[in-house]
């Protein structure tokens, strides 16, 4: 607070500073002089020598003067005489001219003194029509009575040839006016041209960017040929083109095509297609342009007048049908573009008659309509750009819902074909759990019940309790084979036996019976280990002879060997040096149930199974080649 | 069905059950078993065995068995793993939790892996199928009296099959840190794996067999540390220990 009131205290002072400088200032200023017109007299130049000032022939005009009504279709140089009175109470005081504009071109004399002239008095003529203008009058140019100002202007018939306003006074009053008139005719144009350029630009590059987007396109075309009508106004000499006549072409065409991108752009903004009215329309336009160019300049004032009051009832009946459009729609954004088009019908009917009330062009509102236009629009497809972008967004956020959706649905179904193979896969086990039951436990059953019924006799419990326990046997190895990871894959045939040469190895040691067990590292590379049922099979072979070994051989030494004589071919054999055995009593005594069990089983799965017994002693050899049989089928006919 | 070994030629079982004569039995036996013929059978065995019969008790419930095991100090104990109120594996545990040292064989019907490993893991010191013949049940007895190992090729390739995943995700029976396996027990396991006797063994890498047998000891210690410390945390979880 403190602060602020420092400030405040700070630039009271200064101001109490520096006022006795201000007024001192003010004091030291001439009391203004008032000078008085007397008239006004203009008169035709003589067209072989139009630096003479005429003698005769003037009339007295008013300013701003269009000299067409008086002298139609005079192309060329008309002098000005302006008679004054000085008044001053202080002779020294200075006094300012200011004049609004030379159409085109223009110089002026005070007294007989050059003041100012345009760079060219001849065509292409110097374009001074809108430059507003001051100059300090020399005091020595000055008589102390009466002073005349001699004004010559270069002008053509076809473009409202004239002088316009004109003043004498105080030249800060005097500068003050001039630079604000200057403001209003020359720089209010300049800035629209500039503001209108960029964001016609602006469009043209979205445009470009978005091509379905025709509104955007049009836009910017019709900002391009507004600037393109704006530069023809702004022009200080006729450069590009040859002459002045031809830059009013320029602006015409320039106009027309303004008037054509107008209609097409609200009508692509609006949504409504024409297609028939927008031929129709391009064709006029077309039709036009060389009208405009090619038309002689004696008639050009005419044909192209009517052309562009056409084109501005083409403007006016489309401001005012997007009234109604807007109306229908009810939406918002036709609503705004549709007030923003009553605003340009208010200025364009205050321009139109602005002319036949034969006012100065650059007292016209249209300069203005750039910069309110381009506001409006620039907030209407800078909208309709932000709900293409929500649009997008939200799209996005759809597509991303329903990804989502398709992928749960996925998930879903490969859920229910996993729950189908699984169950496929469940039933498939099953069904060989039943094959293999059938094909070991169920042979066997069958085989035994047969063995019981056909007995002639009740058989020893030692028997039955034998054929009790190859059935239990069968039944391990069908669990082991199912429910054990292990027994499907032997990782390599010393490691495959080592169960059964562990369990095996503690009896014969118990029984005091030397034991020697030898298997290769490896399975042969080529094919690789034995089937599930080949391992099984190859197993319960091995069991069995070992416990036979045990019951019935008191065999001091024991050799148990697997080898992999060739690819695909595993041989187990078990030898002994026991007591040996009579075949054909074993078979009396019903004690080779599980041996003969063996065999069948070996038999079933394409192998070889050999028992060879005397008194040296016993050898098993079982062979099995799954190179050939690498897929033993169930389908395989079990043996009864 | 208690047929004492009808089929195995008598000279060298008598031979078997007579060698512990020179050491007293550990009893009394306590049988936690709830088929009455398998008791039986259990019951001929353990008496071929050496065992008298008043040092034999019986259990059909793991909730009989706490209440014998509270009644008296039991020196070998016979655990099926299927019981009508519980699991074997739960009254194992118990017992080691409490620091029981008695010797425990599993007699069951199960061979999945998980079930022997769990028993094991629980601190069994032997497990052995019910289906097998009357003489490799009282090997398996004998055996687990004269502490020997209960590591057989099955469970040996088990922590061989570990120790070469790299021992990743706290397996359940590789050991912690203090119970690393050196390299000379794991060339004992992989010829454990392979099938080979503990002679064998003592052969192949010239020890003694006494030697083999205390690696094997020592094995079976290690890889029961991290399981026993899980057994001791369910005892305290379930109130038995303080």
């Amino acid at each position: 607070m403190s602060g602020f009131r420092a400030v405040c205290r700070y630039a009271l002072a200064l101001m109490c500073l520096l006022l006795p400088f201000a007024a001192a200032a003010q004091e030291s200023t001439h009391t203004p002089c008032s000078p008085d017109i007397l008239s006004i007299d203009a008169a035709l130049a003589d067209a072989s020598a139009p630096l003479y000032r005429p003698v005769d022939g003037w009339v007295p005009v008013a300013l701003p003067d269009d000299w067409t009504s008086r002298w139609p279709g005079h192309d060329g140089s008309v002098w000005y005489r302006v008679q004054w009175q000085r008044n001053c109470a202080d002779p020294a005081a200075p006094i300012a001219l200011g004049i609004d504009g030379f159409t085109m071109a223009g110089e002026v004399f005070i007294n007989d003194d050059l003041l100012w002239r345009d760079v060219s008095m001849v065509e292409p003529l110097s374009r001074s029509w809108n430059l507003a203008r001051w100059w300090l009058l020399p005091a020595s140019a000055l008589h102390a009575g009466e002073n005349t100002l001699w004004i010559r202007v270069a002008g053509v018939a076809a473009q409202t040839p004239g002088l316009g306003g004109l003043r004498l006074g105080d030249p800060a009053r005097i500068s003050e006016l001039q630079s604000r008139l200057h403001w209003r005719q020359y720089m209010v144009y300049l800035v629209t041209a500039a503001f209108t350029a960029a964001v016609g630009c602006l469009f043209l590059a979205a445009w470009c960017a978005l091509r379905q987007e025709a509104a955007f396109g049009w836009y910017a075309l019709m900002s391009l040929s507004w600037v393109a009508y704006l530069s023809t106004l702004l022009m200080t000499s006729p450069w590009p083109f040859p002459d002045t006549v031809s830059v009013a072409r320029a602006n015409l065409v320039a106009f027309t095509l303004y008037v054509l991108c107008f209609c097409r752009f609200t009508w692509a903004f609006g949504g409504q297609s024409w297609p028939r009215a927008s031929r129709v329309l391009s064709a006029v336009t077309a039709l036009s342009i060389p009208v405009f160019i090619l038309t002689p300049e004696s008639h050009f004032k005419a044909i192209a007048g009517g052309l562009f009051f056409g084109a501005v009832l083409v403007y006016f009946a489309n401001c005012i049908q997007f009234q109604w459009h807007a109306w229908r729609t009810r939406d918002p954004q036709h609503i705004l573009l549709a007030l923003c088009w009553l605003s340009f019908l208010v200025v364009g009917t205050h321009d139109i008659s602005l002319a036949f009330r034969d006012g100065r062009a650059y007292d016209t509102w249209a300069g203005l309509t750039g910069l309110v236009s381009a506001i409006i629009m620039g907030l209407l497809l800078g909208n309709r750009l932000a709900g293409n972008m929500r649009r997008i967004t939200r799209f996005n956020a759809e597509l991303e819902e329903s990804v989502a959706d398709a992928r749960a649905e996925l998930r879903k179904v490969i859920a229910h074909q996993h729950a189908q193979e699984l169950q496929t896969a469940r039933q498939q086990t099953r069904v060989q759990i039943a094959h293999d039951l059938h094909d070991g436990l169920g042979s066997n059953l069958v085989r035994s019940m047969a063995l019981i019924e056909q007995a002639h006799q009740p058989l020893p419990n030692a028997h039955v309790l034998s054929l009790l326990k190859v059935m239990r046997d069968d039944l391990r190895q069908t669990i082991d084979l199912n429910a054990s990871s292990e027994a499907a894959a032997p990782t390599d045939p010393t490691r495959w036996i080592a169960p059964l040469r562990h369990r095996f190895q503690r009896i014969f040691n118990e029984m005091g019976v030397e034991s020697e067990w030898n298997a290769p590292r490896h399975w042969c590379e080529v094919h690789g280990a034995p089937g599930t049922l080949q391992c099984l099979g190859l197993m319960r072979v091995l069991e069995e002879a070992l416990s036979n070994v045990i019951k019935h051989s008191r065999a001091r030494h024991v050799w148990v060997t697997c080898t992999l004589p060739e690819a695909g071919t595993c041989t187990l054999s078990v030898r002994d040096d026991g007591v040996g055995f009579d075949t054909q009593a074993v078979k009396q005594a019903g004690l080779s149930v599980g041996m003969r069990s063996m065999r069948n089983r070996i038999q079933n799965l394409g192998g070889e199974f050999t028992v060879a017994s005397g008194a040296e002693g016993t050898t098993v050899v079982a062979t099995l080649n799954w190179s050939a049989h690498s897929h033993p089928s169930y389908e395989h006919a079990p043996n009864p | 069905m208690p047929q004492p070994h009808p089929n195995t030629p008598g000279a060298p079982t008598s031979d078997a059950t007579h060698n512990t004569d020179a050491s007293p039995l550990p009893g009394p036996v306590l049988m936690v078993e709830d088929e009455p013929l398998l008791q039986q059978r259990l019951r001929g065995i353990l008496l071929q065995l050496g065992y008298d019969e008043d040092q034999l008790r019986f259990a059909e419930t793991l909730a009989g068995a706490r209440a014998r095991l509270a009644a008296e100090s039991i020196g070998l104990l016979l655990v099926d793993m299927k019981l009508p109120d519980g699991e074997g594996h739960e009254l194992i545990a118990e017992v080691r939790a409490a620091g029981g040292k008695q010797h425990i064989l599993v007699v069951s019907a199960w061979r999945a892996a998980e079930t022997l490993l769990t028993a094991l893991g629980a601190g069994a010191n032997g497990y052995v199928l019910k289906e097998r013949d009357d003489l490799e049940i009282l090997l398996s007895i004998r055996d687990t009296l004269r502490g020997g190992s209960p590591i057989d090729p099955f469970i040996a390739g088990h922590v061989l099959a570990q120790l070469s995943a790299g021992a990743t995700a706290a397996p359940p029976l590789q050991a912690e840190a203090d119970s690393t396996l050196s390299p000379r027990e794991v060339g004992i396991l992989e010829r454990v794996a392979d099938g080979l006797s503990n002679r064998e063994i003592a052969d192949h890498l010239s020890l003694s067999l006494f030697t083999i047998e205390t690696h094997l000891r020592n094995i079976h210690r290690k890889l029961m540390v991290s399981s026993r410390a899980k057994a001791v945390q369910a005892a305290r979880n379930r109130g038995l220990l303080k």
